[in-house]
């Protein structure tokens, strides 16, 4: 898994609208649905995510500034976009991520990929 | 003594500290190494029993709490940990496919939920927790070996 070198990174950020989960959301963001709380994946996608694909705006979601994630948030928040009818193609090309765990990218990328298979079967 | 042969002698001196102080570095480093890896393995068997207490106990009171504790075990702790490993020289490639399913294992159903269902010691929830913990405990271990192997005694 490759890191994006921090030259590339700043030229991006420079570039870019900076969607800060920790700061811009919640520092502690959990759970699923509406019903499981107040910093949950549904809301985030609502507030966040649903306007930029809306606009097709290119972003970048900065994953670092929080108390770590459930992958139940995860899912919800950017594999749920695919339930919502964006496509695959849509979603990776308006939202980049700024993490320093390669783990978190993987694992949303797989969320979205995998509800995009599911959305065609 | 003959003229030359004070400054071989020094020569040799010199070469001689050098290759002590380079094996004495090695040996600090490793032993560093050695404990983070400790730390580690510490860190993913707290994940596991807290991961297990999360989801099969039917009394709520400190699910909040092993919540926020697992998010930050999982993500910021386990994270961290292997970053620093891995900028010590530890190559963790295969890790970090099995640090992502292992947070999946744990936190990706019946996780933050407010339809929580107690699960059994038999769930899927469970056997793949302690599956990914074991795999990425063994992987760790495996990749330290593969550095250390010649240099282990």
């Amino acid at each position: 898994m490759v890191y994006p070198d921090q030259q590339n990174l700043n030229t991006m950020k420079k570039n870019k609208r900076i969607i800060d989960i920790g700061k811009d959301f919640s520092r502690f963001p959990a759970g699923r649905f509406l019903s499981d709380g107040p910093n949950n994946g549904e809301k985030f996608q609502i507030n966040f995510l649903i306007p930029v694909m809306k606009k097709d705006e290119p972003v970048i979601i900065e994953l670092d500034n929080t108390a770590g994630y459930g992958s139940s948030f995860l899912e919800e928040a950017f594999g749920g976009l695919i339930r919502k009818g964006y496509s695959a193609e849509q979603i990776h090309r308006c939202l980049s991520f700024s993490t320093q765990d390669p783990s978190l990218i993987a694992e949303i990328n797989s969320y979205i990929d995998e509800a995009s298979q599911e959305s065609l079967s | 003594m003959t003229e030359w042969a004070t400054p071989v002698t020094w020569v040799i001196v010199i070469i001689g500290w050098f290759i002590v102080n380079h094996q004495h570095n090695a040996r600090i480093k490793r032993n560093e190494i050695r404990t983070l890896v400790d730390d580690i393995q510490q860190l993913l068997k707290d994940i596991e029993n807290n991961a297990i207490q999360y989801h099969t106990q039917a009394d709520r009171t400190h699910a909040e709490r092993l919540s926020f504790l697992l998010k930050q075990q999982l993500n910021t702790g386990l994270t961290d940990k292997l970053g620093l490993l891995n900028e010590l020289g530890i190559n963790l490639e295969q890790c970090w496919p099995i640090q992502k399913e292992l947070r999946k294992a744990i936190t990706l159903n019946n996780f933050d939920s407010d339809h929580f269902r107690q699960q059994s010691y038999s769930s899927n929830i469970v056997m793949e927790t302690a599956l990914y913990k074991n795999q990425l405990s063994r992987e760790i271990e495996r990749a330290f070996s593969q550095k250390y192997h010649f240099n282990a005694h």
